[in-house]
């Protein structure tokens, strides 16, 4: 690379001496747009002397003479940007590319197979600028949280290769089996994660009806539309980008140290009448650490985890061409390792986590004829993953060290056996899981190949192309297992003669080698035709006739139905109309087929309107109120569908009753096979049906320095799939057959506002928020055993968190004889936790289960970030927030005791004012603690506290410094002497703090209780560089 | 500052601070498996020794000793009540920590031996108290499945009715299933594993010798006899096959004992016939001796099922009689002839606590075996218990399970408090603890006293 530019830098200087003093230059060539049309008209002058000039000629073709050395040209354009270019030597093959300045109203915007001007839109569409999700992260869906007004995301895991974001359109509106919403990637169903930030040229939102109706059965969680770049005509342009971060936990759970521990459990012991536990030798053990096979006293975080982890992440685009061709390639590397812990001394492999991630893209467009364009997609993914030997997934090193108490066991005995409490996936030694368990690697490639073959059809009728694209994409997977697991013992005393008495409690495994593989690919192919003409400037018509047939087959099933490939077929069309850019109407409709349903009954029709008006059109308005620029109200209103049954994938076919063999059978008649009812299947099965209503309101005001979107919605989701569940037993049904028998409403808003505010050049503050906020009602749904109208799901939110009402803690003996009879538990005691008898009967029991508050998913997600750009420095900062989320906290590693002599113990059990101690025990009256944390400590199972309960709901909500970034722009003339055009450096930093109500967790990962790849705090340092 | 050298400077601050974490990122890659324990022993200090706590407990408890004693474990001896040496596990100087031995009930005094010093202290005592406790070692109640014979962890094993069972080195067990398939099985509590060395056979009560080393076994019925050496891991070899034993032994034969000489394996069959074959000699047909020592039918109609167990601080044999409901004793006179004499029972079924010959009353006593201190131990299959006949007073004592046992469930803890269902024999370690023949219950029992 230097070799080459020393040899540019040469070349340029040797040139710059050689034509210093000539005056007699010709300049000449050829001007163009970005998408190699050839300019007809611009305009050629002399900065000194802009009498001196010329135009382009019909083939966009240009030739100045007499130019003098070190004059520069401009080249200009009505609707582009200028260029300037300094001349120094003759050159009669120039390229020159203007830019085409996009002003307001010709804004296009990227809707449901196809684009739109953003002025027209009638939809409920949220379009993110792609500057915006250029922050360094795992995944796109990572920065949707609180930078997409519309969308609702959590993560969950921190994990490398597990860090991606779930997220929903609008929250959850269906309790059925699929609620999350359609991604396609240039055009196709693709996935987010697998996509490289730096390849995207646009990314839309479509939330409403009008917005997703084309898509039929598909579009009724509402669509992420992504579409990669394209290459632009022009010189070379290469972009390259480099990071790397150091990412740590925030937030790990704090657990006891063995003392603490021994001494707590004593307490939870005998303040219900039983023994010590552990006696003053085994507490003077613990500190002296002079047994530490049978008195470890071990952290087991430290044992398998580091403080920081190491990550990187590389890009390298290239674009360019010409007139007849026009490529974009990219190159991304993504490597992200664990922060797990390898004994370094063990393994000549590696056994931590890590991901990997190598992606490649070609994007090829070709001008066949002047009239026909060939696009080709390329795009290859490899996506590596290892991670130790034990289970299909890492979770059990997190559920072992949330269940392990430093007291348990020792990581090696001093005999040199490792040590293991059971069988069990959480009592594994979390050293031997990391470090002596082998290792799994996983493999995945994912090819996408796309030819689009676009024909201009103007010669027929102007403003008409049509279009086919075929495209494939195909997965392939390897899992390889290479496993093992050493002897492990549990020494639970010592023999006589000091030795330790220790079982085997796991088999040792030698060294064995497994595998797995899935190979799955999709065919899809459309044929779309485009309309969009104006008629007399003011009437704009726009028309789209689109069909398409998809067809997915895999290896994953072995299943006589569920190996058939899966296929959609659907038209769909949209037609729409605007007067003078300020009446538009829009009218789209989906006509989609789905195999889950019988013959006959397989399409469905799902039609949208939706209108629009802007007012700011009028002079009246105008005038009457000046510092509004733009004003936009949108209505919509129409039905989109859903035809996924569960998250089953082998449930196919519902409406088909099947038979199979039972097994050979001896009775009565004798040895032999018998025939059976498989599944029942249903009549008059049909799709989930979304009746989605939206009001829409756009505006620009004060020189357009605020923007400002809102959208109101609701979305009545009808005929929601559930296996029948009042069909009585007498009927003898082998199986529950599926109906559209559940209805849930959904309704909710969001919006965004910004603000703009320039100094002067380069420098301007912007200041933006958006917030999505939802809800949803269950309206009808299939159960049985209801008694009481709380136990019923419907009237609810269909996440609602459910338990007991708890009334506090009982104050006395009296307290708790005067009330009803507690749950599961014979002998309640002062400082348990006391509930409300909801239904009256006298006794605590299931049937005073309610809904309680909220659900995991938080209902209102906020962002708001500002960016102020001052000459070369860029600061930025990102808040991200939700509210209205609870989850319950309890589980291993939260209830103390809860599981005798497994389960850590928080250190705020630890802090006397945080849990409830009988005065008899503590000799401090005060400890008896009205509103402790912790109730009076339990060892072992305790029905009554440690249940569901308003006493463990926990408020989730958070607001967390997501992001802050400064950036500096290097420009410098030496720079362009090797060709590079500005460079940047940019620190990130990730989750950087945390506003909320949860002490020990993340509070999006609360609800694990700690036994979750902790989401992680990452600081970036970027270098990216412009060729 | 120009831009270039501000980015210059920048890159250097940046990569500094990442260099920095980047130290730190690697130190704490260590995994730490020991905890590091520093040696406190003060040299300038007098050794001695000042307190102990617990001050009070039973066997197999942890004590701490504190005082200033010495730098390593291999310098330091710990022993209770005078001469009950304790085994240590560690010391940090100022404390040794280690294991209360078996000893004497009641207060019992304390010395370290540290290199040539004694040290005692007065204020330093242990207040020992004799434990005693009932457990299942292996097996389910009264759960065979998968089967009588299944291997593997020794919690997951299972079994059929447990007839027999000997003691062998690092107090394995060895078990016999007579009537499941006639299994031989290796229970080994220290690796935690259940192995079938043979099936087939129809196993009498296995011997052990005094090293525990090897183990003989004869067919009950058919009377082959066989031996198991440890050395050998464990695997059968034959030793004799009946070839004229059916001169001698005219019925099944329940069990084996050895006396102090362990050249002769000595048995009684169930119609009275007691004899012994040689382990060393050889008769004319190369087989190895054997001899008829007497004939003494029972007196009932009944077989009298007979287990049997050499003492020997008494020098005899103390054998079962199930049908008559005593116990025998079989002894060599001064003349060198063989004797049998009523021991304990023989006052019809029952249960009686009581003088042994006078007044107490057996229900099938069963397996035999001789402990500590000479007192004779009978597991009775009718009446579910097992029974002491002390040897000092010779008084019969119920010292586990409850008359009449449970076939609902097994009851472990206090012996008196705990159950049995139709148990067949009892045999003692190395540290007089008895092991148990869960029989019908289908597990295998330890009776602590300690």
């Amino acid at each position: 690379m230097k070799i080459k530019y020393i040899l540019m830098l040469l070349a340029i200087t040797t040139f710059h001496s050689l034509f210093a003093q000539n005056s007699n230059l010709t300049v000449g060539g050829l001007v163009m747009d970005e998408n190699g049309e050839e300019l007809i008209g611009a305009s050629i002058f002399l900065k000194e002397n802009t009498a001196t000039g010329v135009t382009t000629d019909m083939d966009g073709r240009f030739k100045l003479l007499n130019v003098s050395s070190g004059s520069t040209i401009i080249v200009s354009y009505i609707g582009y940007e200028a260029q300037e270019f300094l001349i120094t030597k003759t050159d009669e093959r120039m390229r020159i590319v203007l830019k085409e300045i996009v002003n307001e109203k010709e804004e296009v915007v990227i809707v449901g197979r196809g684009s739109q001007r953003k002025v027209s839109v009638t939809g409920a569409i949220t379009t993110v600028d792609p500057k915006d999700l250029q922050v360094p992260a795992v995944s796109v869906t990572n920065m949707l949280g609180g930078r997409v007004p519309g969308i609702v995301a959590v993560t969950r895991s921190g994990e490398p290769g597990n860090d991606f974001s779930e997220f929903w359109v609008r929250g959850i509106s269906t309790f059925g089996a699929n609620s999350s919403a359609l991604v396609l990637i240039d055009g196709i169903e693709g996935n987010l994660n697998d996509l490289d930030p730096a390849d995207i040229e646009s990314f839309s939102v479509l939330k409403d009806a009008s917005a997703t109706a084309v898509y039929g059965v598909r579009g009724a969680n509402g669509v992420v539309v992504v579409t990669t770049k394209r290459g632009k005509a022009g010189a070379l342009s290469v972009f390259v980008k480099s990071n790397v971060s150091i990412s740590h936990s925030p937030r790990m759970p704090e657990y006891v140290d063995g003392v603490t521990y021994a001494e707590l459990a004593n307490e939870a012991s005998i303040v219900r009448g039983g023994k010590t536990l552990y006696s003053d030798v085994a507490l003077s053990l613990f500190r002296s650490g002079l047994d530490q096979d049978l008195y470890p006293n071990v952290n087991w975080r430290d044992v398998i985890l580091r403080d920081y982890s190491w990550n990187h992440q590389h890009h390298l685009s290239a674009s360019g061409g010409g007139q007849n061709a026009r490529y974009y390639l990219s190159l991304g590397i993504q490597n992200k390792e664990a922060i797990f812990k390898q004994d370094q001394n063990v393994n000549k492999y590696k056994t931590n986590v890590d991901y990997k991630k190598y992606n490649f893209r070609a994007n090829v467009d070709v001008d066949l004829t002047s009239s026909t364009k060939l696009f080709l997609g390329l795009e290859t993914v490899i996506v590596t993953q290892n991670s130790p030997g034990y289970g299909d997934d890492n979770k059990a090193l997190w559920s072992v060290q949330s269940n392990l108490t430093p007291v348990t066991t020792p990581i090696i005995y001093s005999t040199g056996e490792y040590a293991g409490y059971g069988t069990n996936s959480d009592e594994y030694n979390p050293y031997v899981l990391m470090n002596l368990a082998g290792y799994k690697n996983f493999y995945r490639n994912t090819n996408n190949l796309q030819a689009r073959l676009t024909q201009d059809l103007s010669m027929i009728t102007e403003g008409w192309n049509v279009s086919a694209l075929f495209s494939l994409n195909s997965n392939s997977s390897l899992w390889q297992y290479r496993r093992k697991m050493p002897a492990l013992y549990y020494a639970s005393s010592r023999n006589r003669d000091g030795s330790l008495n220790s079982q085997k409690t796991v088999e040792s495994s030698e060294l064995g080698y497994a595998n797995a593989t899935e190979v799955d690919r999709t065919y899809y192919f459309e044929v779309t035709s485009n309309y969009e003409r104006v008629f007399n400037y003011d009437h704009r018509i726009t028309g789209l006739v689109h069909f398409y047939t998809q067809d997915f087959s895999t290896s994953k099933y072995y299943d006589l139905y569920a190996s058939i490939p899966k296929r959609y077929m659907a038209v769909s069309g949209r037609i729409t109309y605007s007067y003078k850019d300020t009446y538009m109407i829009e009218g789209n409709i989906g006509y989609t087929g789905s195999e889950a349903f019988k013959k006959g009954e397989r399409f469905g029709t799902f039609p949208a309107i939706s209108v629009g008006w802007v007012p700011t059109q009028y002079d009246l308005v105008k005038d009457a109120v000046p510092f509004l620029d733009f004003f936009k109200v949108r209505g919509s209103l129409g039905l989109v569908g859903n035809d996924r049954l569960t998250n089953d994938d082998t449930v196919r076919f519902p409406y088909l009753t099947t038979m199979k063999y039972t097994g050979s059978n001896s009775n009565l008649w004798g040895n032999g096979y018998g025939i059976t009812e498989d599944q029942v299947g249903t009549d008059n099965l049909s799709w989930e049906k979304a009746k989605k209503y939206n009001l829409g309101f756009d505006a620009q005001f004060l020189n357009n320095r605020f923007d400002f979107t809102i959208d109101i919605y609701k979305d009545i989701r009808s005929g929601i799939f559930q296996e029948r569940q009042d069909i009585p037993q007498e009927i003898g049904l082998s199986s529950s057959p599926w109906a559209n028998v559940g209805k849930l409403k959904s309704w909710g808003y969001d919006g965004n506002i910004s603000y703009t505010q320039p100094f002067n050049n380069n420098t301007y503050l912007t200041v933006r928020a958006n917030l999505t906020k939802w809800d949803n009602k269950v309206l009808d749904f299939e159960e049985s055993g209801i008694y009481y109208p709380y136990m019923s799901r419907i009237g609810y939110n269909s996440g609602v968190n459910r338990g007991l009402v708890a009334l506090g803690l009982f104050k006395d003996e009296e307290d708790v004889a005067n009330s009803p009879k507690q749950f599961g538990l014979n002998n309640v005691l002062p400082g348990d936790i006391k509930y409300k008898d909801v239904n009256g009967d006298g006794v605590i029991d299931e049937y005073d289960i309610v809904p309680l508050q909220y659900g995991t998913t938080p209902q209102i997600q906020y962002g708001f970030a500002t960016e102020f750009n001052w000459k070369n420095w860029n600061f930025s900062i990102f808040f991200e927030g939700a509210s209205k989320v609870s989850f319950f906290q309890g589980g291993t590693g939260y209830y103390p005791f809860a599981w005798g002599a497994t389960g850590n113990v928080l250190t705020s059990v630890a802090n006397q004012k945080n849990r409830w101690t009988p005065a008899s025990y503590s000799q401090d009256a005060s400890t008896e603690n009205p509103n402790a944390k912790f109730p009076r400590l339990t060892y072992g199972a305790n029905d009554n506290n440690n249940r569901a309960s308003s006493f463990w709901l926990a408020n989730g909500r958070y607001l967390r410094l997501k992001n802050a970034q400064v950036s500096y722009t290097l420009k410098h003339e030496k720079f362009k002497k090797i060709g590079l055009r500005n460079a940047t450096i940019t620190l990130y930093g990730d989750n950087l703090w945390l506003w909320d109500k949860v002490d020990n967790f993340d509070p999006t990962q609360a609800s694990e209780n700690g036994a979750e790849y902790p989401v992680q705090r990452v600081y970036t340092l970027q270098v990216s560089l412009q060729f | 500052m120009s831009d270039l050298k501000l980015f210059e400077t920048m890159k250097h601050q940046l990569s500094y601070i990442f260099l920095i974490a980047l130290l730190v990122g690697c130190a704490s890659n260590e995994v730490v498996k020991f905890q590091n324990v520093p040696n406190k022993y003060d040299p300038n200090q007098p050794r001695e020794l000042t307190g102990i706590y617990p001050s009070a407990g039973g066997i197999g408890e942890l004590f701490v000793l504190e005082g200033n004693f010495g730098d390593s474990l291999s310098q330091i001896k710990v022993y209770f009540a005078g001469d009950r040496e304790a085994a240590l596990i560690s010391t940090d100087g100022q404390t040794i920590y280690g294991i209360v031995p078996k000893q004497p009930g009641g207060k019992n005094s304390i010395s370290v031996v540290v290199e040539n010093d004694h040290l005692t202290n007065e204020t330093v005592t242990f207040d020992y108290t004799v434990y005693e406790r009932v457990s299942t070692v292996s097996g389910t109640f009264r759960d065979r499945t998968p089967g009588p014979d299944a291997d593997g962890n020794i919690y997951q094993a299972t079994y059929g009715v447990i007839t027999a069972l000997c003691v062998v080195a690092n107090d394995n067990i060895i078990v016999t299933e007579y009537w499941d398939g006639g299994h031989v099985r290796l229970v080994s509590t220290q690796e935690s594993q259940v192995t079938t060395l043979v099936s087939g056979i129809a196993p009498a009560q296995p011997v052990a010798n005094k090293a525990r080393d090897v183990v003989y076994v004869i067919n009950a019925d058919g009377y082959t006899l066989y031996k198991f050496e440890q050395a050998n891991g464990w695997m059968p070899t034959l030793l004799r096959t009946n070839a004229g034993l059916d001169q001698i032994f005219k019925a099944k034969l329940f069990d084996l004992a050895m006396d102090d000489s362990e050249e002769w394996l000595y048995t009684k069959d169930i119609v009275g016939n007691f004899g012994r074959i040689s382990l060393t000699e050889t008769d004319e047909d190369g087989n190895l001796k054997a001899e008829l020592l007497f004939s003494i039918p029972p007196s009932t109609e009944n077989s009298q099922y007979a287990f049997l167990s050499w003492s020997s601080m008494d020098q005899c044999f103390f054998a079962t009689s199930s049908s008559e409901y005593g116990i025998y004793k079989i002894y060599q006179d001064a003349s060198g002839n063989w004797q049998q004499e009523q021991y304990a029972g023989f006052n019809r079924v029952g249960h009686f606590d009581g003088e042994k010959l006078r007044e107490a009353q057996f229900n099938q006593p069963f397996g035999i075996t001789i402990g500590d201190d000479g007192s004779v131990y009978v597991i009775e299959l009718g009446n579910h218990v097992v029974r002491k006949i002390d040897r000092t007073t010779g008084y019969v004592t119920t010292v586990a399970g409850v008359v009449g046992g449970d076939s609902n469930q097994e009851i472990n803890g206090a012996p008196l408090e705990s159950t049995f269902y139709g148990p067949h024999s009892m045999r003692v370690d190395s540290e007089g603890n008895f092991y148990i023949a869960g029989g019908d219950g289908c597990t295998l029992r330890k009776l602590a006293i300690e």
